[in-house]
């Protein structure tokens, strides 16, 4: 059974992986590279300006130097074909979004903010691409299969995006700015989430209450 | 000699083993170290790239069950089976078509979601992942020598079968069972 042909496989197999992995990396670099020279959200006047000018200054002034100062962006609205509310909250180089039906579809997004442009994923392995601008968020969100496009608007509190967590329930909110609420409460069967009192962030589910936190965009979960 | 030889064929055994368990580890490594990106090239015609992956690897499972028959085949333990010519070339090119379409998949898991914990499920899969295509390299390392122990090839072929339908059922059945079988 000696023979030379496995090893033929073998390395055909390695060549297709590292030229599928460098395609990858020609196609989707400009997405993917991290690059820490512009990790700005809008215009912070404070922190550039107030510094000395120092014999090492660089060319680009650098917000990431003071992450202290870095401001929550929160952003909600509904998808165009209005098949779903999102919220998506920008916190320096950190982002999460949030998207749901109301009744059984959501997923969460966590990820980077580079330049401007958001790279979100779940953990289903569902996608956010957007653009941050000063006032809205723009882009394309892929949940279970099906691709949709939102622009949605920058938003104060209360309107925004709040999460709880029990031992077995994550439960999401979207707070419009007419003070509409869209959620989900997801214990492995998603239903309609339970009114939220954005001021306090309580909330009861199934006869417990709970405190919801409201998401600023640096979270990790 | 007649007691060496068992422990030298034996101990040749380290080699494709020892690779495949190098080739599992460097995949790993790379799925932790590489930045995943969330995003990566993906194959037209499918809704998501999820959907694609979870075909391509339902084609993958199908493939091995080829290669589960046609291997018992040629050990002889299918008697209809036995001394058709055309079941060593049929396992050879199930096998290689099997791979062949785990490549994109493996791509885009190393490249946009890389190795991940934070779910048994996912845990599995990472290392299944990392587990499966060190097994493979085992195995066409283990074809391509005539001095190993008798057993090696049954048990690193089994292990590549194990692995892939472990990967399928962490993945693909998770897929189809979460958002119904969609294209």
């Amino acid at each position: 059974m000696g023979q030379r042909s496995p090893l033929v496989t073998l390395a055909a197999a390695a060549v297709g992986l590292v030229a599928m992995l460098v395609v990858n990396s020609t196609q989707t670099g400009t997405l993917a590279a991290p690059d820490a020279s512009a990790t700005t959200v809008p215009p912070t006047t404070s922190a550039p300006a107030t510094r000395p000018p120092s014999p090492d200054a660089t060319p680009t002034p650098s917000p990431t130097a003071s992450p202290t100062r870095q401001i929550a962006l929160v952003f909600t609205g509904r998808t165009t074909g209005r098949e779903a509310t999102l919220a998506v909250a920008v916190k320096g180089g950190r982002a999460v979004g949030y998207v749901c039906d109301g009744r059984e579809v959501e997923a969460w997004f966590t990820g980077a903010q580079d330049a401007g442009r958001l790279a979100l994923r779940s953990k289903a392995g569902d996608q956010l691409a957007a653009t941050v601008a000063a006032d809205a968020v723009t882009g394309t969100v892929t949940v279970r299969g099906r691709q949709l496009s939102f622009t949605i608007d920058k938003v104060d509190p209360p309107a925004g995006l709040y999460r709880a967590r029990t031992t077995r329930n994550t439960i999401g909110w979207i707070v419009l700015p007419d003070g509409s609420q869209v959620g989900v409460d997801n214990d492995g069967s998603p239903a309609p989430a339970p009114a939220l009192d954005p001021g306090t962030g309580a909330a009861t589910v199934g006869g417990t209450p709970v405190t919801a936190a409201s998401i600023t965009g640096d979270e990790t979960f | 000699m007649a007691t060496t030889a068992p422990v030298r064929a034996a101990s040749r055994a380290v080699i494709p083993l020892s690779v495949g368990a190098a080739v599992a580890v460097v995949l790993g490594v790379y799925g932790r170290l590489h930045d995943p990106t969330g995003v990566a090239v993906s194959v037209a015609g499918f809704s998501s790239p999820q959907s694609v992956k979870a075909w391509l690897a339902t084609v993958a499972v199908v493939l091995a069950a080829v290669q589960l028959v046609s291997a018992l085949a040629l050990f002889g333990h299918l008697r209809g089976l036995s001394g058709r010519r055309w079941v060593g070339p049929l396992h050879r090119w199930s096998g290689r078509a099997a791979v062949a379409v785990t490549i994109p998949v493996v791509a885009h898991c190393l490249y946009a979601l890389g190795f991940q914990y934070d779910q048994p499920r996912v845990l599995a899969h990472s290392l299944l992942g990392c587990f499966f295509y060190g097994a493979f390299a085992a195995k066409m390392l283990t074809l391509s020598r005539n001095d190993l122990p008798r057993w090696l090839l049954p048990a690193v072929g089994g292990a590549v079968f194990t692995g892939l339908v472990g990967l399928w059922l962490t993945s693909s059945l998770w897929f189809f069972s979460t958002f119904g079988i969609i294209r």
